[in-house]
């Protein structure tokens, strides 16, 4: 009965800091502000990585990144922070008219869709191209 | 036995006051400090941990017993016998936490703990559920066993986990030097959860950060470069299952995909180890790391990188604070 009550009192717990960081208005949504920053958050992640061109979601939501081997590194925003996956055969992508769709190949990496406008048949083609090396 | 005080689940209350205390702090000086969403998970792993190691206490407890029983001197309820118990602790939680972040298998529970891109006074409560599965109970029976009373060393170690909580955050800059050379300070802890390359496996230590100067696991906070905080490869979402469970899973898909003589090293292997070198151990990373910035320093200085000297000086120089 301690026991359940301890539980339920941290499960309260939980719930008001959480409510409470909410109420302050923590946290708040990463922007990738343009093709530069995208390039430099690319080469945080990945080492050595070389960019060489990058698209941004019109919304500052999401970014792909090509590097100079034509490996391609997609980034999106996870909250405050940001997440990234270099793309691989495995990937999944879909062209709609302005929208360029991602899907990688795990469970929890949320589908991304990018708005890219008239860049996203020309980013949907780059990302067909073999890759070197 | 029932009367061994659990000081670490004692000190909750303390943790809530501190962490709005922070989140207060958050408010007025970095929003972007907590992440609501990652809080809930980090929080929800606490519970969760609560209540894993109300169902191993008894284990626990019944076992150190049992090896106490064969025990080779009887040491005496002295001071100086208790200040040697924190010590020798320490030393352990030093050498187990190594382990934590070199085997795989270890890997795979405390992986929880560092999970999240945040680092604030909550991670300090994210902790894994599975730490059981990763003999994390018999780390302090080789004390047991040379007489040291398991009440003793229970309390010893509730004491460093109380200790390591205050280290999870970015209020505190820097503590005093004479400080900061022999306690585990906020700046080293921040430097433990951060994935930038050069600080990849340092600083270990639970209260004495003596441990990682001693064998050549310590790494400086710069000021000249800023702290990326989680995994190396960040996870995508915030499920408290995944969280969880999600190296678990993957050691299962390799070892079941891996050919049969190569099963055990994605058990008993570094994180990141590969048998087809496909994926990157944080040696592999440090050491690629370390190759792009010796040659941006060779393009810098117009000499040729091979000048430059070699890359297992540049990783050597880094993990020691360079």
């Amino acid at each position: 009965m301690i026991f359940a009550l301890k539980v339920a009192g941290m499960l309260a717990g939980v719930l008001i800091l959480t409510g409470l960081a909410r109420w302050l208005k923590l946290g708040g949504e990463a922007r990738i502000c343009s093709a530069d920053h995208a390039r430099a958050l690319a080469r945080l992640t990945h080492y050595g990585f070389d960019g060489v061109a990058a698209v941004v979601d019109t919304n500052g939501q999401a970014a792909l990144v090509r590097g100079a081997d034509n490996h391609h590194i997609l980034i999106r925003a996870r909250g405050p922070r940001f997440i990234s996956r270099m793309l691989d055969a495995d990937t999944q992508t879909r062209l709609d008219p302005g929208h360029l769709t991602i899907s990688v190949n795990e469970p929890d990496f949320p589908t991304t869709m990018l708005n890219l406008g008239d860049e996203a048949s020309r980013w949907a083609a780059t990302l067909e191209r073999p890759v070197n090396g | 036995m029932d009367k061994i005080p659990n000081i670490a689940n004692i000190a909750v209350p303390f943790y809530i006051v501190m962490i709005i205390i922070e989140m207060v702090w958050a408010k007025r000086n970095a929003p972007a400090l907590y992440d609501p969403r990652d809080l809930l998970t980090s929080l929800s792993m606490a519970v969760g941990n609560f209540i894993a190691g109300v169902l191993a206490a008894a284990f626990v407890i019944t076992t150190s017993f049992a090896v106490y029983e064969y025990r080779l001197f009887d040491l005496p309820n002295h001071w100086s016998i208790w200040i040697l118990s924190f010590i020798l602790i320490d030393l352990a939680y030093y050498a187990v936490h190594r382990l934590r972040h070199r085997l795989r298998w270890f890997w795979a529970s405390h992986v929880n703990h560092h999970s999240s891109q945040s680092f604030n006074l909550s991670i300090a409560l994210r902790q894994s559920w599975t730490g059981f599965f990763s003999l994390s109970f018999a780390y302090n029976w080789p004390f047991v066993i040379l007489g040291f009373a398991p009440q003793m060393l229970f309390i010893c170690a509730g004491l460093n986990t109380l200790y390591q909580f205050w280290q999870h955050t970015q209020v505190i800059k820097r503590m005093p030097r004479w400080f900061e050379y022999i306690f585990v300070t906020p700046s080293h802890h921040r430097v433990h959860h951060a994935n930038n390359a050069r600080h990849l496996d340092s600083n270990y230590g639970g209260t004495l950060i003596i441990w990682d100067r001693m064998f050549g696991t310590f790494s400086e906070e710069r000021d000249d470069e800023p702290l990326r905080f989680g995994l190396v490869r960040q996870l995508g979402g915030y499920n408290l299952l995944w969280n969880i469970f999600h190296e678990w899973v993957s050691i299962a898909q390799d070892i079941w995909r891996a050919p049969l003589r190569y099963k055990l090293g994605y058990f008993f292997g570094p994180p990141g180890w590969s048998h087809d070198g496909s994926r990157e151990t944080s040696d592999m990373i440090k050491a690629r790391w370390a190759e792009s910035e010796r040659t941006a320093t060779a393009i810098s200085n117009n000499v040729a990188p091979s000048n430059v000297g070699s890359t297992s000086d540049l990783i050597t120089a880094s993990a020691v604070g360079g």
